[in-house]
């Protein structure tokens, strides 16, 4: 492997990784809030993409304004899951489950029907911004950074980001402290379906949109929120979400380099291989309990 | 005194007890029903097994609407020996597990006579396999794996084969673009892994290096590495026998990273309509493979070819995909096969009569080799030019002239 190659697939790679964590932010933010796993999650990306997708051809639109389109097209679309995901009854994982695997079937066939079976790219003009990293790659990553970044700055250092992480560790403590319990899970939600919006249309100008493409994309969501969650899980938290970003970009990185180096014949094994070692190297509960 | 109810008529004609009786009853019904001649406005069942969801869904639906043109003509023409084919129509979701429990159902509980259908290896391989437990004659409507045709099956048959797709893509490279380095990316599935080898060795036979060889699991949405190695290498062709989605990424990275070979030959996937519609001027050029092509036909079959597009646009509202012709073939051919397998289609009989069937359809002849492969299956060389497909190779069949290297 050139140092070219090498190269070109750390900076694929960080792009790619940071991209992944801004895909699984909606899933993270539902699931610290209420503990619900949404496995309706990839179709809500899938179905921000189609809303693009079907702007940009009706209306000629470009991908900068299909960004913010698609992210206010959801909102609504977020609030019928909160409201829906409150309903749940304990253990609120297992039901929530429950409910949102059959959501995500309703919005599969939703939009097969809508779109058929077709593959739908979003057009982007050719071109990279340096070797091995094109525009479209590049927007996504950027637009990935800006946004965690900023959202570790609203949960760290204000007001609402305070009460936002007080009700995710204890809603209950948190509603008698006069915290409108109600407004931030709305307003959690609504911020979570309109990232899933974005996300939809930034990955159909790298990816293609099918409707049963949603599957990967939760599972991708799974797996970074569960190693992004491993610092706080340690006792080491200080920035919410900076784990999530972190375990993208390894993701993403290990994912390139394997590629690159030894090609994508290895790619899963090395990058599920990679996911356990990181999962065993994780301090158990007794570490847990020494660090505290 | 209390009367006692009032017994069965076998009772009170003093005849055997009730559970014997019962027996010999259900027996004779059994046998009756069994033994019973069809009637004539009783339909042949067909089982029909495709994805209409999942990730194939695309390709599964062009197949089974091709096969319904076939099946609805037929029955406008009066059926077969005056009975009407009844699709059993079946959804595998791209999922070996769907599959199996549809072909079980449709054998065990619906009893068809036959199956058509499946897309891809993965899906069936595993029909194929219940088809012959139950001896239920099955016709594959694309399949490349090699594998499936040196089991022995007595009941398997389809209507396509790898070697054309060695045959077309390797002949064109030796005697139209002739270039020095090639790449192979292929999809880790059985049949484009076994199209891959057979390609490098056909490459390597005409003194064409292949110094990229590479798999990808299906999946695979950051192709920039692979790309960039086979930049590295200095290829002039890439050579890629992936499925229609893995080529709109490929092509799609190969234009926003700058690099551009200067031929892409995609084995599969790439004559869909939706290549042209999807990637608009980045389509400009590229190479694929194709059995059949609206527009684009078979000169004894083009009555035919025509008829099948003015259907498949009056019933579904838009142009037939070219998978639709496989659908549509393979159905002419088991409709051929159950017209001459006597007055109960089905098992052996049919069987039978599907092995002998030697049919002229838009998609060639269709006639089987004891193995179950088609004898007369063939691909051609098409290319995008000017937002249309066009047929650029073998010379006999071209009809327009080959730009290399890509616009």
């Amino acid at each position: 492997m050139s140092l070219t190659t090498l190269g070109e697939a750390v900076v694929a790679g960080l792009a790619n990784g940071a991209f992944y964590a801004f895909l699984a932010l909606g899933f993270v933010a539902i699931f610290s809030l209420t503990r619900a796993l949404n496995l309706a999650h990839g179709e809500l990306v899938l179905l921000g993409g189609y809303v693009g997708y079907a702007a940009g051809r009706a209306w000629g639109l470009p991908t900068a304004l299909l960004v913010p389109l698609s992210a206010a097209a959801l909102v609504p679309v977020g609030l019928v899951w909160r409201v829906l995901i409150a309903r749940v009854r304990e253990p609120v994982e297992l039901n929530s489950m429950v409910l949102t695997f059959g959501l995500s079937l309703l919005l599969q066939n939703a939009m097969l029907g809508a779109w058929a079976a077709d593959y739908r790219l979003i057009a982007t003009g050719p071109g990279a911004v340096v070797p091995g990293l094109s525009t479209a790659r590049a927007a996504g990553a950027l637009v990935a950074l800006v946004t965690i970044l900023g959202l570790e700055i609203v949960l760290t250092r204000t007001r609402w980001g305070t009460v936002l992480r007080a009700t995710s560790r204890d809603a209950e403590a948190a509603a008698l402290l006069g915290v409108n319990v109600d407004r931030v899970g709305l307003a959690t939600f609504a911020v979570a379906a309109a990232i899933a919006g974005a996300g939809g249309v930034l990955f159909a100008t790298v990816h293609y949109l099918h409707p049963g493409g949603g599957v990967e994309l939760t599972l991708l969501a799974i797996t970074l929120a569960i190693v992004g969650q491993l610092p706080a899980a340690a006792g080491r938290r200080r920035q919410p979400l900076l784990g999530l970003l972190a375990a993208g970009l390894a993701v993403g990185l290990v994912e390139a380099l394997t590629l690159a180096a030894a090609g994508p014949r290895w790619r899963e094994l090395v990058v599920a291989l990679s996911l356990l070692a990181v999962l065993f190297a994780a301090p158990g509960p007794a570490e847990r309990g020494a660090a505290r | 005194m209390t009367r006692r109810p009032s017994k069965p008529s076998s009772d009170l004609a003093g005849g055997p007890p009730g559970p014997p009786r019962l027996f010999l009853a259900t027996l004779l019904l059994a046998l009756t029903c069994l033994g019973r001649p069809a009637l004539a406005a009783d339909p042949i069942l067909v089982g029909e097994i495709n994805s209409r969801t999942g990730v194939l869904a695309a390709q599964g639906l062009a197949v089974a609407r091709g096969i319904r043109i076939a099946v609805d003509g037929a029955n406008a023409r009066g059926g077969i020996g005056g009975r009407p084919v009844q699709l059993l129509e079946r959804d595998d979701e791209g999922k070996p597990e769907r599959a199996i429990a549809a072909v079980e159902e449709l054998t065990a509980r619906h009893r068809v006579a036959a199956l058509i259908g499946g897309y891809v290896d993965s899906l069936v391989g595993p029909v194929s396999e219940v088809a012959e437990q139950t001896r239920t004659p099955y016709l594959a409507t694309a399949s490349l794996d090699e594998r499936l045709v040196q089991r022995g099956y007595r009941y398997f048959f389809r209507v396509s084969n790898l070697a054309p797709y060695v045959e077309a893509t390797v002949g064109l490279l030796r005697d139209a673009v002739r270039p020095r380095r090639v790449a192979i990316l292929y999809s880790s599935t059985p049949g484009a892994a076994q199209l891959a080898g057979r390609q490098r060795d056909g490459l390597a036979a005409a003194a064409i290096a292949v110094p990229v060889f590479e798999p990808f699991s299906p999946g695979l949405s950051d192709f920039t590495p692979l790309l960039g190695r086979s930049r590295d290498r200095e290829i002039e062709v890439l050579l890629s026998d992936a499925f229609f989605a893995d080529h709109l990424l490929i092509v799609r990275q190969l234009s926003q990273g700058g690099w551009r070979p200067r031929g892409f030959l995609g084995a599969f996937g790439l004559e869909f309509p939706a290549v042209i519609a999807e990637l608009g001027a980045a389509a400009e050029g590229l190479l694929g493979t194709t059995a059949w092509q609206p527009g684009v036909y078979v000169p004894a079959a083009e009555a035919e070819s025509r008829a099948f597009v003015d259907a498949y646009r009056a019933r579904f509202g838009q142009e037939p995909a070219p998978l639709g012709m496989h659908g549509y073939a393979a159905a002419r051919a088991l409709l051929a096969a159950l017209a001459s397998a006597g007055p109960t289609p089905g098992g052996e009989s049919l069987r039978d009569a599907l092995a002998r069937v030697d049919l002229e359809t838009p998609l060639g002849r269709v006639r089987f080799a004891p193995t179950g492969d088609p004898l007369a299956y063939q691909r051609v060389i098409i290319q995008i030019q000017h937002g249309r497909h066009v047929v650029v190779y073998p010379p006999a069949a071209a009809t327009a002239k080959l730009l290399y290297p890509r616009p």
